[in-house]
């Protein structure tokens, strides 16, 4: 209502400043008699200050005198020249037009680009809209105005840290995080924090920030599976693809069936598979429900050292195989795989028409440490596959990946 | 509510300019004195509505009232309160209002200062006046409209583009518009003495103080313009060639020409045709740097609209009032009378020349301008037209009028002796060929030409000094004699004298800089010194910081010069929160031979940061340049009397004095 009230009020007053010229009784004299002329007069009294200064000399004077007289005389010749012509009549019909026009128009454009009925809604005044998640934006903006005057609270800046990364706010949160950890110390949390935006921010890729807090965390919660498998992410991003594919496939197998990363991490998998020119597999299933695993909590180096043989051959096993090989003490699994191996060796000596099998047992004989066996089966499994191009092109990338190239 | 009631203001100021445009011309016309006395209670009615609309959305913009689309668009609740107002014009539908309300802002100027006007004339005026707000509301009402709701209302806004969170660039537009749009006036007087068919002492008398005006606006709004890009930009560069630079300085060029071919006019009632042309031209090159900016048809750091049916729009204002604008000219100027006559070597013929280098600069800006645009609508090739074309064209043009330039003020009104003139120019020409020995003696490297351009700014400067000291007859009285001279000297002797004295600072500043500026780009460990222009800088590393909506890394660099420690520079890279996006603050350390320019890039692994390092020699003399055109034109513009140019006796009475040389 106060708004209209104030439309009223502005369109009055428009509207009472511009009629009142054409209400006004005729004025008795039109333009002022030569306007220019009044301009010539002072122009000639300005000469005569200028030359009482001393600034232009009596010639110069007395030759713009001569110069503005001419001026003036062609003006007034123009003045009587042209007279005003017919006055208009009344002009109260048109006062009326502009007067009911006036308001109509400006009331019919306004509607049809205006929202009369919504109110302004200051930043400031703006309190919880019902219905809504009361404001995170303002809780944040607290936050955010209390951290501005106090940059050395690290519980702000540990509270703030995870809402930026749920806001998608990645840059902001990395940097709290950062604070955080800084002012508070190393804490798990906001390790993963800190790696998880700068993950976030640069698109996936693991940069040296987020590797670095990975290794710490590793080492902090050798447990936890997910800075293993960020590890691996950064390996497979450097092109160390053997090592991603290795733990890939621990975390397959260590995880639990139903773990709703699997999906991605079978895929992360199955990439750089192929990337290694490794022929499709099974993927590796979950054994957790077979107990704790011991190597889970050994040391990581020494763990790093053992893996690739077990994992190695962990895809091309069935998934009771992988289970009981994984239950055996470390000699006797070494023996089960050596036979298994062995037994592989002479299947495809009856049937050599097998890529993915003899890739497998090249690859088993290359991480047992027999070069030689590896060689001789590759020569082998040339002679098996000889004329057709793509199986021989696959063994020779997994040779040079493997270093039996000569 | 406030918004709305802004929203309704401009409804009702586009109402109040249809009758503006509608009624004073009528009454011109006719001669009905009622109906062109309209035009002022109009004129200021549609003022002050602009000031409650303007105000409603800077109101909305200080509140942040996301609840307008604008305000969410371009503004964001932790925005320093500086740049939440100076928000209000740093987007397009806001900068549309601010030039609106300029526009009023001197329609209404003419409606209350213009009492000595005839009041024909002054009614036509104000009616041309208002027919350009009305195409610009109507533009603002249709494609641009700052008042434009959003429901729901977003809980925060999107902010204003960093690199537009700066002083410089928060006042740079309305100085850039007082002066884009101050042409306007020279405009609607042009199209208002072609309407009545003559242009009389007081036409003559309003024009030049006006476009005086807007020029000193447009000066400083280019030069904080480039201010800005030098230090925000991070390229140590002051001038680009960007065709939105160039779409400012198209007006200013032909603005400067309308300047002096005003003084003639007023002067003299010569050159009547050339002047309304100019004026014409002057503000349809001001329109056109609208057209090139607002429609997004080039695409550079300032163009912040891209949509083409505003482009068309005002593709077709550009049309209504140029193409308006010259069919008038070409059907009225015969008509006109033409004024004094003057022989070719006078005052006239100075200013004369003047105008003719600076048109021709001009059309070379503009085919520089715009023929990357025509190419690429022809066969889409795209291509960019930088320094080398215009080193090639307008550089070349600048050298004879700046040589001129000196001559102009000490020549005689009607006609000259250019022989006195050259005569009283020894002094200045000595220190000319003094500047190339000294530059050559003290630079050993540059372009052989950069001495002799540093010799062109002590020309022009050294002969302003030689007008005023030739005006108080130095040589022919005692001290006391010649400082109660300097006293009476009018301002606008003085303003013109340190005009052009500003012209020539900034030639001195523009070619030291061009011709000696150091850079050297390197990759720098915390600890590592480097050298350049005679200072050493030590890198001591990198710190963070917080601002109120950014955070930054700031590198610390120990400045020293043989051995003293003189400053520590601090530029850094900043990462704004919203819209996020990062900009780089150079560390710049300003002494007396130019200024030290440090730049920090990005991390280079280990600790390492590259970095670039320049030194500008003298460089601060372009915008000091700037400021003392400003000032120059502040003085004349003060200095309200009449002129009459007073022009000399052909032959002398026996009993002159003995010339004052």
């Amino acid at each position: 209502m106060l708004l209209w009230l104030g439309f009223a009020v502005l369109t009055a007053g428009v509207v009472a400043v511009l009629l009142r010229p054409l209400l006004a009784s005729r004025a008795a004299e039109g333009t002022p008699p030569g306007a220019s002329a009044a301009v010539y007069r002072d122009q000639l009294a300005e000469i005569e200050a200028e030359r009482a200064r001393g600034l232009i000399g009596e010639a110069e004077a007395e030759a713009a005198r001569v110069e503005i007289a001419r001026r003036l005389l062609v003006s007034a010749d123009r003045a009587k020249a042209t007279t005003t012509a017919a006055a208009t009549g009344d002009l109260r019909t048109l006062a009326m037009v502009v007067a009911a026009a006036l308001p109509v128009l400006a009331i019919a454009v306004y509607l049809s680009v205006g929202a009369p009925s919504q109110p302004g809604q200051p930043f400031a005044s703006r309190g919880p809209v019902p219905g809504a998640v009361p404001g995170v934006g303002q809780l944040v903006a607290k936050v955010e105005e209390r951290l501005r005057a106090f940059p050395e609270d690290g519980r702000g800046w540990d509270v703030i840290a995870p809402v930026y990364l749920r806001l998608a706010r990645y840059s902001d949160a990395a940097d709290a995080f950062q604070r955080a950890l800084r002012l508070m110390g190393e804490s798990p949390e906001r390790l993963a924090g800190l790696a998880e935006a700068h993950v976030l921010l640069s698109d996936g890729i693991v940069t040296e920030v987020a590797r670095k807090a990975y290794e710490r965390l590793r080492v902090l919660t050798p447990e936890e599976l997910e800075p293993r498998f960020w590890l691996a992410v950064a390996s497979e991003q450097d092109g160390r693809f053997e090592e991603a594919v290795s733990v890939y496939a621990q975390l397959l197998t260590e995880g639990e069936a139903d773990a709703p990363w699997r999906p991605m991490v079978e895929a992360r998998w199955r990439t750089a598979r192929t990337k290694l020119g490794l022929a499709t597999a099974p993927v590796p299933e979950s054994k957790a429900d077979a107990g704790p695993q011991p190597e889970a909590k050994s040391e990581p180096s020494s763990e790093a050292k053992s893996e690739p043989k077990s994992a190695g051959m962990a895809p091309a096993l069935a998934r009771e195989q992988a289970e009981a090989i994984q239950s055996l003490p470390e000699d006797a699994r070494k023996k089960v795989i050596e036979d298994m191996v062995a037994g592989l060796d002479q299947r495809l000596r009856d049937n050599g028409r097998d890529l993915e099998g003899w890739q497998r047992l090249i690859r088993a004989y290359s991480v047992l440490g027999r070069r030689d066996d590896a060689l001789a089966a590759l020569e082998r499994a040339r002679a098996a596959m000889a004329g057709e191009a793509p199986s021989l092109e696959a063994l020779g990338t997994l040779a040079r990946s493997l270093g039996l190239a000569s | 509510m406030i918004v709305e009631l802004g929203h309704f203001a401009l409804v009702l100021a586009f109402l109040v300019c249809l009758v503006q445009m509608v009624l004073p011309m009528w009454g011109a016309r006719v001669g009905d004195d009622r109906l062109m006395g309209v035009a002022e209670p109009a004129a200021l009615a549609q003022l002050g509505l602009l000031i409650v609309a303007f105000a409603a959305l800077t109101h909305a913009y200080v509140v942040s009232d996301f609840s307008v689309a604008n305000v969410y668009a371009n503004s964001h609740s932790t925005k320093p309160l500086i740049y939440r107002i100076s928000g209000v014009w740093g987007n397009h539908e806001g900068s549309m209002l601010l030039w609106v309300l300029i526009l009023a802002l001197f329609g209404a100027a003419v409606a209350a200062f213009g009492t000595n006007l005839p009041a024909t004339l002054r009614a036509n005026v104000l009616s041309v006046q208002a027919s350009i707000a009305l195409a610009f509301l109507l533009f603002i009402l249709l494609t641009s409209n700052p008042f434009a709701r959003l429901d729901p209302v977003p809980a925060e806004g999107r902010g204003l583009n960093p690199i537009l969170q700066d002083p410089a660039l928060a006042f740079h537009p309305p100085f850039l518009y007082a002066g884009y749009v101050g042409f306007s006036m020279a405009y609607s007087f042009a199209i208002a003495g072609l309407i009545e068919g003559r242009t009389d002492a007081a036409w003559a008398r309003w024009v030049r103080p006006w476009t005086l005006a807007a020029w000193m606006f447009l000066t400083v709004g280019i030069a904080m313009g480039s201010w800005w890009a030098y230090y925000e930009l991070g390229w140590g560069g002051w001038w680009f060639w960007d065709p939105v630079e160039n779409a400012s300085f198209m007006p200013w060029l032909a603005g400067t020409a309308l300047l002096h071919s005003a003084v003639v006019m007023e002067k003299r009632e010569a050159l009547k045709v050339w002047t309304i042309l100019l004026a014409i031209l002057t503000f349809s090159l001001s329109l056109m740097g609208a057209f090139l900016v607002r429609s997004g048809v080039l695409s550079s750091v300032h163009a912040f609209a891209v949509d083409p049916k505003r482009g068309v729009f005002i593709l077709a204002i550009l049309m209504v009032f140029i193409g308006g604008g010259l069919t008038l000219y070409a059907w009225r100027a015969p008509s006109l009378r033409q004024g004094g006559i003057f022989a070719p070597l006078s005052r006239e013929g100075g200013l004369v020349l003047n105008n003719v280098l600076l048109t021709t600069a001009t059309g070379t800006v503009l085919v520089g301008t715009l023929y990357p645009l025509a190419l690429e609508s022809i066969n889409g090739a795209k291509i960019s037209v930088g320094a080398p074309y215009f080193n090639a064209t307008f550089v070349p043009l600048m050298v004879p009028l700046l040589l001129a330039l000196p001559f102009g003020p000490l020549l005689a009104w009607k006609r000259g002796d250019v022989y006195a003139a050259l005569q009283r120019l020894m002094v200045a020409g000595l220190l000319a060929i003094g500047a190339i020995v000294l530059v050559f003696a003290l630079v050993e490297r540059g372009p052989w030409l950069a001495p002799f351009a540093i010799a062109l700014g002590v020309w022009v400067i050294a002969g302003a000094i030689s007008e005023l000291l030739f005006r108080v007859r130095v040589g022919n009285a005692d001290v006391a004699e010649i400082l109660r001279r300097l006293r009476n000297l009018p301002r606008s002797v003085y303003g013109t004298a340190i005009a052009h004295a500003g012209v020539g600072v900034m030639v001195i500043g523009i070619t030291a800089t061009s011709a000696w500026q150091s850079e050297t780009i390197l990759t720098m460990r915390p600890g590592e010194t480097t050298r350049i222009a005679g200072y050493e800088i030590n890198f001591k590393g990198v710190a963070p910081s917080d601002g109120p909506n950014y955070r930054e890394v700031i590198g610390l660099m120990q400045v020293s010069q043989g051995g003293s420690r003189i400053v520590e520079l601090a530029p850094s890279k900043r990462q704004y929160n919203a819209p996020p996006q990062a900009t780089s603050e150079a560390g710049i350390h300003v002494a007396l031979m130019g200024d030290l320019y440090v730049v920090l890039g990005d991390e280079a692994g280990d600790g390492a940061w590259s970095v670039r390092l320049y030194f500008n020699p003298l460089v601060r003399l372009i915008w000091i340049g700037a400021v003392i055109m400003f000032i120059g034109g502040a003085l004349s513009l003060s200095d309200r009397r009449l002129r009459v140019g007073a022009p000399r006796r052909v032959r002398r009475p026996t009993h002159a004095p003995a010339p004052a040389e």
